[in-house]
């Protein structure tokens, strides 16, 4: 069977900045990483491989050249093969246009077998949706479960437990093929290993690059034509509360609080 | 959208209901409050829609929060949420009836079957949305949303497809009551349900073991970020909420680091809470956090970086070391307690 991977490349950090004059984000020295909670989705495939003996995994991302980077890791971690889809007809997608892109590439990987679990963070740090896992499994026609604090496969039944409201967790099944998205409490990531660093860097033989040609996209799905949404302005917030500043040194501003608090009755 | 259908062809808002046990869950009626002033700019009306178990005495809750008509859906086979019988069935009825405007909650269960939903619909969805309205000059629906971190916020709008689709978390409209009583239309349909393709099916819920805190209740709230550093120091903060009478709470960072039981997270995937005071300490003040604490009535904040964003929505700032700070605040507490 195969596991497939979803992985996005995010920015680095929440420092990232819009240019006041053009309104457009700043993303140059902006170092670009690997979706934290994608290391736990990988994490979930390779533990699957190694408690079974037939799990090829394949880790698969959607963006520029750089975004190889992201599937160099995740290849250094111990995923057999990795595709990038990359293409300039891809650029502007919003998560429809992008859960089509994917969906059709896995389409392509499987080649009409059914044997196949797919694995993706719940969502990447930067836009923070959570939709492009169950979109994909949608436009795939598989179930999907989204947001696991465990999961495993015993035969072809996933078994994923998530938290429902406060307090309660739910125990939920479903038979392959599937997706599942994983949160952060699923499991501790490996780091690259020596050895797979070596392998990653392989690539010639592990990494693919696909366009949309490769995987015969329907061009009215992808990119900006492909999607609904559209970002009409973005700007910095910044809400405005009166507020007082306590100064001094922390003892004396322990002192200024707590007399403050007990004016105030709280204490 | 369907192919042939065009955009002027679609009216109204709906609110899909959720519950939480029994009882309709809040956000519903916040939503509520919402596609109640966006039905009055598009001139049109609200409805709220209601999939599987429908009990009659909640149309007039629904009714008192601003849905103008009721649908609901009876289906034999469903008892609880199942995430292909709610996207079959909208799917359904929003071709047959052409909504404009759809509103979900942002909760786990929205989060579950909207995404599908939209995709099924091939229109567009935004997430966790903190802001709309509509456009005056085009109609459209301006879904604002906090985006990288909550460092930047974008507006967003889908132009060419209808229904528009947004998620909203707990806590980011208010309810409102309606003054004037008004006739709510309830419509009753039964719809049946034939499962075809393979569903994930619940096999279980578990109460979580442990002692359950609810930080909800609490008057006092004393919350750690990123900044308390560890696991270790979040027992500083434990120690100050029994000298002041509180509980503790966390962002979705601590939790997630495992410094604090998820259960005791405040913010959008979290609770939202309205504590008489409420204590931020090492949070640097992410839109995702202070969505759900930002309505407390006293917030005192303590982070060291003095432009972090915490300190905009605060009314008492305090830029020092949480950690080296803390423990001077427990002992100033102490004497002026007893003075």
């Amino acid at each position: 069977m195969k596991i497939i991977t979803c992985i996005k490349q995010v920015p680095a950090n929440s420092t990232i900045k819009i240019d006041q004059v053009t309104g457009h984000l700043v993303r140059e020295a902006t170092p670009a990483i690997l979706n934290p909670l994608d290391k736990h989705s990988i994490e979930l495939a390779l533990e699957i491989k190694e408690s079974r003996e037939d799990v090829e995994v394949i880790a698969i991302t959607m963006g520029p050249d750089q975004a190889r980077l992201a599937l160099l890791e995740a290849l250094s971690m111990g995923a057999d093969k990795a595709i990038l889809l990359s293409d300039i007809k891809f650029a502007g997608s919003d998560t429809l246009a992008t859960s089509y892109t994917l969906s059709i590439a896995i389409k392509k990987l499987m080649n009409d077998d059914d044997n196949y679990l797919i694995t993706c963070g719940a969502q990447a740090s930067d836009g923070e949706t959570g939709h492009v896992g169950p979109q994909v499994a949608e436009e795939l026609g598989i179930p999907s479960i989204t947001g696991a604090s465990r999961a495993s496969l015993d035969g072809d039944v996933l078994l994923v437990t998530r938290g429902k409201q406060a307090g309660k967790l739910e125990q939920i099944k479903t038979r392959l093929p599937a997706l599942v998205t994983v949160t952060k409490g699923v499991n501790k990531p490996r780091l690259p290993t020596l050895h797979g660093i070596t392998h990653a860097f392989d690539e010639g033989a592990l990494l693919s690059v696909w366009n949309a040609a490769t995987i015969d996209a329907d061009e009215e799905k992808i990119g900006m034509a492909g999607s609904k949404t559209k970002v009409s302005k973005m700007y910095t917030p910044e809400p405005k509360k009166e507020n007082i500043t306590l100064t001094g040194s922390p003892k004396e501003i322990a002192s200024k609080l707590a007399s403050m608090l007990k004016e105030k009755n709280y204490i | 959208m369907q192919p042939n259908a065009k955009l002027e062809d679609y009216s109204g808002v709906w609110v899909v209901v959720e519950r939480s046990e029994s009882e309709i869950d809040p956000v519903v009626l916040e939503l509520l409050g919402k596609a109640w002033d966006l039905a009055k700019k598009r001139n049109t009306s609200v409805t709220a829609v209601i999939l599987g178990k429908h009990a009659d005495q909640e149309s007039k809750k629904l009714g008192i929060h601003g849905a103008d008509n009721i649908l609901g859906v009876h289906c034999p086979d469903v008892q609880d949420y199942e995430q292909e019988f709610y996207t079959r069935v909208l799917t359904e009825l929003v071709h047959e009836r052409k909504p404009e405007i759809i509103l979900i909650g942002a909760t786990p269960q929205g989060r579950d079957y909207a995404p599908r939903l939209s995709k099924r619909l091939n229109t567009g969805l935004t997430a966790d949305c903190t802001g709309l309205d509509i456009e005056e000059t085009t109609g459209n629906l301006l879904q604002e949303c906090p985006t990288y971190g909550g460092n930047i916020m974008a507006i967003i709008q889908t132009v060419s497809s209808r229904p528009q689709m947004a998620t909203v978390a707990r806590g980011v409209f208010k309810p409102k009551i309606r003054t004037k009583a008004s006739k709510v239309k309830v419509e009753k349909i039964t719809y049946c349900f034939d499962a075809t393709r393979e569903r994930a099916s619940t096999v279980d819920i578990i109460e979580q073991d442990g002692e359950t805190r609810d930080v909800r209740d609490a008057e006092i709230l004393v919350a750690g970020g990123r900044g308390m550093e560890s696991s270790e120091n979040f027992g500083l903060l434990e120690e100050l909420a029994r000298e002041i009478g509180g509980k503790v709470a966390g962002t979705r960072s601590a939790c997630d680091l495992g410094w604090i039981e998820k259960n005791c997270q405040v913010g959008q995937t979290g609770h939202v809470v309205k504590p008489r005071l409420y204590i931020a300490c090492g949070i640097s003040g992410a839109i995702q956090h202070t969505i759900g604490m930002q309505d407390s009535e006293h917030i005192i904040a303590i982070n060291k970086d003095p432009e972090a964003r915490i300190f905009s929505i605060a009314d008492t700032c305090i830029v020092a070391d949480v950690l080296e700070f803390i423990p001077a605040f427990i002992n100033a507490i102490k004497r002026f307690r007893n003075s």
